[in-house]
């Protein structure tokens, strides 16, 4: 079935002398994890509780708003590892018979639960939600969403942008700047098969940005990118206008900087909302509630308790907790939003009184906040641009792209390398967890130069392994991987996968050098590791050092 | 569970520990933090709401939380995935390389390769002494500036960088008994970001071809005060912020800064009051304008000028002054003298604490306008600008601003050096320096705190913070702590020491 197209009801925009403008940027990225090789993987379930819990609740909200007749703009990163599983088939079906044994699930709570009400109510909930979940996906989008994305860009209400090919960070990654440029060109022409044009923005992964990344940018026609706050504060000019203005690049890319004041505001520990106690608590899961041998069923092979998504509790303080109460949190999310907007427009009336012209607030957040860490954060969403538009005349949403093509002139200065991680720079990335990492990052990326190099115009097999170490390379870069080893959690999948890459990549390394590649295995590894079908390892050419 | 189990536990059990007790920021720690915040955590009283590190910082911490909650699956099982022979740890390699951790710390690793280490070992018996030997341009002297790290069999290293905003590099060698070195590779070379603001203030802007299509009724509004074109290119110099008339009369001309905006920041007694107030855990409703000012007592940033007023100044205590309202007043004066340059100063400092993150109260009246011809007290900032506490990547040092120190100036005026006014051909070069002293620090917010002897209001959550002019010589701040029922004491004493020497 193909897709339903809804009705966009006239949008009468009411004319507003707006005094500034607010962009919402939301960055959904999942490192690629697909494993064929295995009849189930835990580890798949992080793409499976996304979808369910963050990118299908965005795309229903942003579809309501249209359908509504409400003005908004959003600017959404779409990962290209993200991009590509949402479009593979082998995970659609997956995640199908995933969403079925939930919906099972579900379906034996609401018995059990049935002599408790407030439980009752809830199971009730879960199944509902899963039930059209799965209409959602299986058949209004066939099972690939990324369509519904695309519908609402192409209406004009979001703007999807890219990021590092494999979420690679690359102020580390720079070290070989053809490694670091591989993924900004792969990413780019990603987007371009799956979007039919070129992306106008980038979300560079983790924030990470050191000057001369915008020449990359530049070279592949990205309009702009971000940084965080001292990213703008530190460049150097000063930039005049803070973080309330964008800078252009020497090389012409614009660069947008982070607000402080209202990311604090969802994500400070003391004063962001998604730690109220009415809102549900994501650590409370039946996966670890309920009796064993009634979940057993549906775990996975090994039979541990994990998280099913199944929460009944709220959040309710550090003590006893209590049952969640849908319509309480719906509340309190419609109160946040409320304050959210209330706070934005103080801060526009000042600061549009203040730099005498109009300011843009950009808000990045992780798109899996919403839904999936934060369950009411699309709602959230949907209330706030909802608020927006009715309730007040000082705020527009505006997307970057849009701003910049209301700025007669845009201050020339090179921001100062930053990243949005802990304590602004690459602590969390290069650390005594990780750190052993960048070693074999840095030598795959040079051998690959080197091979790159040695067969400028390679064909057949040796075409075909060098395509696959292109690959296995970028796979290895992906900053989840050194991030979760800092974390704590899942420490070793992450282990494994660094390594298992690195190790693919040496063993076509030398089997392309010593001119012996084995076609079985290599067409083995292409199946499991197959992002970017039509990667060209010849982006990896350049001048060695 | 005591200290001592839980340091039997491994990282990842703590880590589950500290997820479930919703230990904020436990990512962060390292396996000993761990230890003691799920420690602290299980001991503490569940009614006493003991202040801890996480309530004096609000840094953007659940961030961290929220990226990793992606990869959670509640499961702390082995991964099932297996890793493919063919790892190797080492590439038998000749290669040092250099990365930046943070403007204060770099990274080197490096590995060499088994011909090389032969042909050391043949040449010298002994034990072999490899040095990594880190040099870089220090942008203070203009110098190459060098020191050496025995490396002791490690193959990489955390380097603290003295400086920052410079460029480095590393090589690895040997070192002979006298000292000669001998280097055996030299690492890439590496831009340490600065840290903290540009000095570089001249500005330059892109000039756009005006399209019809794109000037919309938002465009015309945003045209007037849209800085000038390329083509009228021009250098500006905002001000280092001191009052000095002459030289900034004409500034305004050049600069375009829009004093006019600077000017109507003073609002009327009266007008909406921006301020942001969390919202309290069981409180339903919008906070409404009307009801911010009653609010504005809980605020934090808002309320250190209020904290330091109900201080009483000591007069048997000259070497320590506390501000009263009648010294903002004198810094008033101080800076009406010369309007026009502080508005600029004033302009740059606000935009840069706007961008961090401060929030500004409006209110008119009398402190309120002190607070917005001077932007935020220098106290609030400094606090605001330190990384723990606002998430802004280390820009602990604010450039150029003058009037909170001029302020701090021991006799109430800046130290400011006015050189060659007569010898130069009436240049005017001058500089200035101060510094101050910012004391802070939580109990339970009904005990008994005294600061020099002065007993000390508390703020609701039980935090308190003074800012102080530092003068030259030892400073003694001994504060001590009595709880509500003056059974339980205890006491902290700083002594901070400042040397000032003119050159």
């Amino acid at each position: 079935m193909g897709t339903k197209s809804f009705v966009v009801a006239k949008l009468e925009t009411p004319v507003r002398r707006n005094k500034g403008y607010f962009a919402l940027v939301l960055h959904a990225h999942l490192p690629y994890v697909r494993h064929p090789e295995y009849d189930e993987f835990l580890e798949e379930d992080w793409l499976f509780e996304a979808i369910t819990e963050t990118y299908i609740p965005l795309l229903q909200v942003f579809e309501k708003l249209i359908e509504d007749g409400v003005y908004f703009r959003i600017t959404m990163s779409i990962t290209p590892t993200l991009l590509s599983m949402l479009t593979d088939p082998f995970l659609q079906s997956r995640y199908l018979k995933h969403l079925d044994k939930l919906i099972k699930l579900a379906d034996k709570e609401v018995a059990r639960t049935r002599w408790d009400v407030e439980f009752h109510n809830l199971a009730l909930m879960y199944y509902w939600k899963f039930v059209t979940t799965r209409r959602f996906f299986a058949e209004r989008y066939d099972g690939n969403i990324v369509k519904g994305f695309k519908n609402i860009q192409e209406l004009g209400f979001l703007e999807i942008i890219t990021s590092g090919a494999t979420h690679g960070f690359l102020p580390l990654i720079d070290v070989n700047p053809t490694a670091a440029k591989a993924q900004i060109i792969v990413a780019c022409e990603h987007y371009k098969k799956h979007f039919g044009r070129e992306p106008k923005g980038i979300w560079l992964p983790e924030c990470g940005y050191k000057p001369g990344i915008e020449e990359y940018l530049s070279d592949c026609n990205i309009e702009y990118f971000f940084v965080d706050s001292h990213g703008i504060l530190n460049a150097s000019p000063r930039p005049k206008y803070g973080v309330f203005a964008p800078i252009s690049t020497p090389s012409g890319v614009a660069c947008f900087g982070r607000d402080q004041e209202s990311g604090k505001q969802v994500w400070s520990s003391n004063e962001g909302y998604p730690g109220d106690n009415s809102y549900r608590d994501f650590y409370r899961d039946v996966g670890f509630d309920l009796d064993y041998d009634y979940i057993k069923p549906f775990l996975h092979g090994d039979e541990k308790r994990v998280n099913l998504g199944i929460k009944y509790y709220k959040i309710t303080g550090k003590t006893h907790k209590r049952a969640y109460n849908p319509v309480e949190a719906l509340e309190k999310a419609a109160t946040h939003a409320g304050n959210f907007m209330f706070n934005r427009e103080k801060q526009i009336e000042y600061l549009y009184d203040f730099l005498g012209r109009k300011p843009i607030i950009v808000s990045p957040y992780d798109a899996e906040l919403f839904g999936h860490w934060w369950y009411e954060g699309p709602e959230w969403i949907n209330f706030l641009m909802r608020k927006i538009h009715h309730d007040q005349k000082t705020i527009k949403t505006i997307t970057p792209s849009e701003y910049l093509k209301k700025q007669k002139s845009v201050q020339i200065a090179t921001p100062s390398m930053s990243t949005w991680g802990y304590k602004g720079y690459c602590e969390f990335w290069l650390g005594g967890d990780n750190d052993w990492v960048y070693r074999h990052l840095h030598k795959a990326a040079d051998r690959m130069q080197e091979l790159a190099n040695l067969h400028p115009n390679a064909e057949g097999v040796v075409e075909l392994a060098l395509n696959q170490a292109a690959r296995e390379l970028l796979l290895a870069q992906s900053s989840d991987w050194a991030f979760i080893m800092r974390t704590g959690t899942m420490v070793e999948y992450a282990v494994k996968r660094t390594k298992t890459h690195i190790a693919r990549f040496t063993k076509l390394y030398n089997s392309i050098k010593d001119n012996r590649i084995f076609p079985e295995w290599l067409s083995e590894v292409e199946k499991i590791d197959n992002i970017f079908p039509d990667i060209d390892y010849r982006i990896y050419k350049g001048e060695s050092k | 569970m005591n200290k001592k189990d839980l340091g039997q536990k491994n990282k990842k059990e703590l880590v589950k520990l500290a997820r479930d007790m919703r230990i904020s920021g436990r990512s962060k720690l390292s396996k000993s933090e761990l230890v003691v915040a799920v420690f602290l955590e299980l001991n503490k009283n569940a009614s006493s709401n003991e202040p801890t590190s996480k309530q004096l910082s609000e840094s953007l911490d659940v961030q961290e939380e929220v990226e990793d909650s992606k990869y959670y699956t509640g499961s702390d099982n082995e991964s099932v995935f297996y890793v493919e022979a063919a790892f190797t740890e080492k590439y038998d390699d000749n290669r040092v390389v250099l990365m930046v951790v943070s403007p204060g710390m770099i990274y080197a690793y490096w590995e060499i390769n088994t011909k090389t280490l032969k042909k050391l070992g043949r040449r010298r018996k002994n034990a072999l002494r490899l040095m990594l030997r880190v040099s870089y341009m220090s942008v203070s002297t203009q110098q190459e500036v060098s020191f050496d790290i025995p490396t002791e069999g490690a193959d990489n290293w955390y380097i603290n960088a003295p400086e920052s905003g410079c460029s480095y590099w590393v090589e690895i060698g040997t070192k002979t008994a006298k000292g000669v070195f001998n280097s055996i590779m030299t690492s890439n070379t590496l831009d340490v970001p600065r840290g903290d603001f540009s000095e570089v203030l001249e500005e330059t802007w892109t000039a756009k071809e005006s399209l019809d299509g794109f000037e919309d009724e938002d465009f015309e509004e945003d045209v007037q005060e849209t800085p000038p074109h390329a083509e009228e290119e021009f250098s500006q110099t905002i001000p280092d912020p001191m009052p000095s008339v002459a030289k900034h009369s004409d500034s305004q001309v050049h600069g375009e800064l829009p004093v006019e905006a600077a000017e109507s920041d003073v609002p009327a007694a009266g007008h909406e009051v921006y301020h942001v107030e969390p919202l309290a855990v069981e409180h339903d409703a919008v906070i409404l304008p009307e009801e911010a000012p009653g609010i504005a007592q809980e605020n934090q940033h808002a309320d250190i000028s209020q904290d330091i007023m109900d201080i009483e100044p000591s007069e048997q205590e000259p070497t320590i002054k506390i501000y009263v309202p009648e010294e903002e007043h004198e810094v008033k004066s101080v800076a009406s003298a010369s309007m026009q340059s502080l508005k600029q100063a004033d302009f740059a400092t606000k935009v840069r604490a706007l961008s961090m993150g401060v929030r500004f109260d409006y209110e008119g009246g009398e402190s309120a306008g002190v607070a917005s011809l001077m932007g935020i007290s220098s106290a609030e900032l400094a606090l605001m600008s330190s990384p723990e506490l606002a998430g802004v990547g280390g820009s602990t040092d604010l450039g150029g601003w003058a009037p909170s120190n001029v302020a701090a100036g021991e006799a109430g005026k800046p130290v400011l050096h006015e050189e060659g006014a007569a010898g130069k051909r009436g240049r005017k070069f001058w500089y200035a320096l101060d510094a101050e002293l910012i004391v802070y620090g939580a109990t339970e917010s009904d005990a008994h705190v005294t600061l020099r002897g002065k007993p000390i209001k508390l703020r609701r959550d039980g935090t308190f913070t003074f800012r102080f002019p530092l003068p030259d010589g030892v400073i003694d701040i001994p504060v001590v702590f009595e709880s509500n029922d003056r059974v339980d004491r205890g006491v902290i004493e700083t002594k901070v020491t400042r040397e000032t020497e003119y050159r």
